[in-house]
């Protein structure tokens, strides 16, 4: 979590706080996007991504904030969850932006082509957009967004819902874009691979630590090696190289013992944090890297995980993702 | 069945023929009829947006207020502007009682509450969701406004052909504020009333066959171009 508050950033909210029900609030204490970042909102369903995003974005007023600031006027680009396509053909969603901004026809023109061609609409440019399927419609949804150029994008799940090639496309669009990028997500996956920094939102607050465990390092084989030499065992054999790999923190399985199990991965190690958060116990466990485990408050008091308390950690090769 | 056999025979000999009467009859409800539509649309139009798009205290009280107003009669109506226009009436001075203005003055009051019932209506579900998607991209307010109102054309025009059906079929105002003046204020509906009232009954029922052809065919003309491309 960045607390950065400058005059240099493209927004900022500091104690800021927006009620939606009695039961759910969001409130943030300190966030900040720079110019020139790529930062990704990571979080379950209704942990608050798309109210932080609608409220950074200036869309909804926060209930409350202490300081707070917009991108400024006509820089951001905001793509929505479940994007409003207007009746027509793909070319005529895409100029609509052109359009009321009254560029010139033979720039739209251009400007439509290249859109086209980036986001791989061009056999679609004169087809209506009720019978392009989900992935094209996003595909068109974030042309009409790009094709104004905006130097700040806002991106609600822009890999939600997607077919394989739509999200191929999407994901290589947003890696090359120069653009300053906020974005949603579940997927960890899309949002390492965009995203230069993660914040973690849960439960409408941004909580330290991220929901996985990402290591970076090389495949060998059916092995991965970190960068600071910790062997783990794949579930498949991708292409050897470098890469990172996550291992959701859930799938950790902690014993005071070594396991006689089918699990692949064993590593010894020792409790060097302690954090209560919700209904479970995170755990930091050194054992060549920082690996977080989450458990139960009635597992972590059983079995007196402590600090400093040697474990065990366990895992099955096949909850290892490589990302 | 002879009779409506006769009354189809009737009508389609007034047309054939070209009845002065009946032609001049026509124009008169066409005139009265479009221009009450067009005013009432730029008046209702604004105001169902305004109601589709924006919280503010009261608007439930607006909505029963509108629902309400569409069962008040045209009698009523007709009756509460002839007050006004009357020659002792607050607007007597400007001598509108018995023209095609208080015509269209009452036809107007009649069908706002139609049209904006109608219209939010149809706009309630995605106006917000068409003009922030609008905004987003870069659309003034009012272009956004314009889009959503542009999306969601069919039920638009449908609140519109309400409105005009409503207004080319009723006869309360017409005949109160209009007074059935030959070649001047009788639309087709006074003229319906007045053949009644002679007992000239195939000639009343032909004169409504009239009417009822003129409404089918302008909801022909309009309506497939607006359901073209509105299938979401």
């Amino acid at each position: 979590m960045a607390s950065r508050v400058d005059a240099a950033v493209i927004c900022e909210a500091c104690g800021l706080r927006r009620s939606l029900s009695p039961r759910f609030a969001l409130e943030i204490d300190a966030f900040a996007l720079s110019p020139g970042e790529k930062v990704a909102i990571v979080g379950t369903n209704g942990a608050g991504k798309t109210t932080l995003l609608r409220v950074l974005a200036g869309l909804d007023a926060p209930t409350a904030a202490e300081r707070f600031r917009v991108p400024s006027a006509g820089t951001l680009g905001f793509l929505r969850q479940q994007p409003y396509l207007f009746r027509g053909s793909v070319t005529r969603n895409l100029s609509y932006p052109l359009g009321v901004r009254r560029t010139p026809a033979a720039e739209v023109g251009r400007r439509v082509t290249e859109t086209l061609e980036l986001l791989d609409l061009i056999p679609l440019a004169g087809a209506s957009v009720d019978r392009l399927s989900g992935g094209e419609q996003k595909r068109v949804a974030l042309g009409r967004v790009l094709i104004a150029r905006p130097a700040v994008l806002f991106l609600d799940e822009p890999d939600a819902h997607l077919d394989v090639h739509s999200l191929e496309v999407i994901t290589r669009v947003l890696e090359t874009s120069t653009a300053t990028i906020l974005l949603t997500t579940h997927d960890l996956r899309f949002a390492h691979r965009i995203g230069d920094r993660l914040v973690h939102l849960r439960d409408g607050r941004v909580v330290p630590g991220l929901p996985a465990n990402v290591l970076p390092g090389r495949v060998e084989g059916e092995r991965f090696v970190s960068r600071r030499g910790l062997g783990v065992r794949l579930g498949d054999a991708p292409p050897a190289g470098l890469a990172k790999i996550a291992i959701d923190p859930h799938s950790l399985v902690l014993s005071v013992e070594p396991l006689a199990s089918s699990m692949l991965n064993q590593l010894r190690g020792r409790v060097t944090a302690v954090r209560e958060q919700g209904a479970g116990v995170w755990l930091e466990i050194q054992c060549g890297e920082a690996l977080t485990a989450i458990v139960s408050r009635d597992s972590y008091e059983r079995l007196g995980l402590n600090l400093g308390r040697e474990v065990y950690v366990s895992f099955k090769a096949t909850a290892v993702e490589v990302l | 069945m002879g009779f409506i056999l006769q009354s189809l025979v009737d009508a389609l000999g007034l047309i054939i023929h070209g009845d002065r009467d009946l032609l001049v009859a026509i124009a008169t409800t066409l005139r009265v009829s479009v221009a009450s539509t067009a005013i009432a649309a730029a008046l209702s139009l604004p105001l169902a947006l305004l109601l589709a798009l924006r919280e503010f205290r009261g608007k439930r009280v607006v909505l029963l207020l509108l629902r309400t107003a569409l069962a008040f009669p045209t009698v009523a109506i007709g009756l509460l502007v002839y007050t006004f226009l009357t020659r002792n009436g607050p607007l007597g001075p400007l001598h509108l009682l018995f023209t095609r203005t208080a015509i269209v003055i009452g036809q107007v009051l009649l069908i706002v509450p139609l049209i904006t019932a109608l219209a939010h209506a149809a706009l309630q579900h995605r106006a917000r969701t068409v003009h922030e998607e609008a905004t987003l991209l870069g659309a003034s307010r009012l272009a956004a406004a314009w889009k959503a109102l542009g999306e969601m054309r069919l039920g638009i025009l449908t609140a519109l052909l309400t409105g005009f059906g409503r207004v080319i079929s009723e006869v309360g105002v017409a005949l109160i504020l209009g007074g059935n003046i030959r070649g001047l204020t009788r639309t087709l509906t006074t003229a319906i009333t007045l053949e009644t009232s002679q007992g000239d009954f195939p000639r009343a029922f032909a004169l409504a066959i009239v009417l009822l052809t003129m409404v089918l065919l302008i909801n022909l003309v309009l309506l497939p171009e607006a359901r073209r491309g509105q299938s979401r």
